[in-house]
């Protein structure tokens, strides 16, 4: 018998909502990222244990990327980065491999996630070594200036798209 | 009395008459909490109902409501406190109630999408400051209401549930409801998620990789196989 992932959720935004208050008081000194990055750490340990061997493969997926997430932020928040876009850039393809690769732990059939996986974080770690050096942060900070300005526009149109085709 | 009685026969005749051969009595539409479509309250759900429209519409406009300030919320509470509870809810079967799941999904999805945007473009164009809510700054707000939800979650939702004893399934990619090679609908129902979800996460990681995400992808979509024709009839 396994507890329900809801207590976890309930845990995390407990722990968020404490973190908050007690940092906006001043009775702890955190910045924020540093508190949705530990909220996000709990959620994501104790929901992969949880859903672990459990054909409870989304939730796995999902816990996994917010706890690599989680390390992420508070990689960021406690280190000084030179390039904090290219850090975004590495994160999403290690993150993305990482995920894949804990769906191929889950069930060993299924090599497919763990040849993408592991092409994904090779793809990741050969972007902050070989890649950077052929300028693809440059055209990466390029992307990313125009995605600053534009992704509200864009999760407008998804959404607008998701409405109207709800029933499909 | 004769003479009264007889004027008052033929009235009544025809009253009975009436009433036997009246229409069916409609019921009166009552504004009330739906039991039958949740998803925090039902208080939309029974507008809907009332005023006979789609659902979907009233949720969305509950959610872009949210860029007023966040007075809706008040609003809203005090709707659901003082609004009856439906008597005799809708009985749904599993299939109904499956594609009620999904399609409420989708449009809490969407709506919190185009709310998200919304809300950043009007930070970005200055419309709006974003760091108040209420009469209350954002920092007090939001502790507090995580601290509720939190509470709120952990003792209504407090319950076991048993190791699950289903086989796994297999990657496959669908041929019913693909855009390209069918992959992301494919991990979508390997995860039990709403595929549409896995396309926008892909969407957005493959455009802040410079297209390298789409490696994942690929290798994929090679090492896995079209779902059987047959399987799709079932569906």
């Amino acid at each position: 018998m396994r507890r329900n992932n809801n207590i976890i959720i309930g845990l995390s935004f407990l722990i968020y909502g404490i973190l908050s208050l007690l940092n906006g008081y001043g009775v702890i000194n955190m910045g924020s990222r540093v508190i949705i990055g530990i909220t996000f750490c709990f959620y994501g340990i104790a929901t992969v244990n949880q859903t672990f061997g459990n054909n409870e493969r989304g939730k796995l997926f999902f816990a996994s990327v917010i706890f690599l997430i989680g390390v992420v932020l508070l990689v960021k928040s406690h280190f000084e980065l030179l390039d904090n876009r290219g850090i975004v850039f590495t994160s999403i393809l290690f993150i993305g491999g990482a995920a894949l690769f804990i769906l191929f732990l889950e069930n060993f059939k299924e090599k497919a996630f763990l040849y993408a996986g592991s092409l994904l974080i090779l793809l990741g770690i050969l972007s902050a070594t070989f890649f950077r050096n052929y300028g693809l942060f440059s055209l990466a900070n390029k992307i990313g200036n125009l995605f600053e300005y534009f992704w509200p526009v864009l999760l407008i149109v998804f959404g607008i798209g998701i409405f109207i085709n709800r029933k499909k | 009395m004769t003479e009264e009685q007889n004027n008052k026969e033929p009235f009544e005749e025809n009253f009975f008459e009436q009433m036997e051969n009246a229409p069916p009595v409609v019921s009166i539409k009552r504004l009330q909490r739906s039991r039958s479509d949740v998803i925090i309250t039902g208080t939309c759900s029974g507008i809907a109902k009332y005023f006979d429209t789609d659902i979907a519409n009233i949720r969305l406009i509950a959610i872009l409501s949210l860029l007023l300030g966040g007075w809706s919320v008040v609003a809203y509470l005090i709707t659901a406190a003082l609004l009856p509870v439906e008597q005799d809810p809708e009985e749904l079967a599993e299939v109904e109630r499956a594609n009620q799941r999904k399609e409420n999904f989708r449009v809490m999805f969407s709506g919190i999408l185009i709310l998200v945007g919304f809300h950043f473009a009007f930070v970005q164009i200055g419309f709006i400051t974003g760091s108040r809510l209420f009469v209350f700054p954002n920092s007090f707000v939001f502790p507090l209401l995580s601290i509720a939800i939190g509470v709120y979650i952990i003792l209504s939702k407090r319950k076991l549930s048993e190791k699950s004893e289903e086989p796994l399934p297999t990657l496959k990619r669908t041929r019913d409801n693909r855009i390209i090679l069918g992959v992301c609908g494919g991990i979508g129902r390997y995860l039990k998620v709403d595929e549409i979800a896995v396309r926008i996460i892909f969407i957005f990681a493959t455009l802040l990789t410079l297209g390298l995400f789409a490696v994942g992808y690929i290798v994929i979509s090679l090492l896995t196989q079209l779902e059987e024709e047959n399987k799709i009839e079932t569906q």
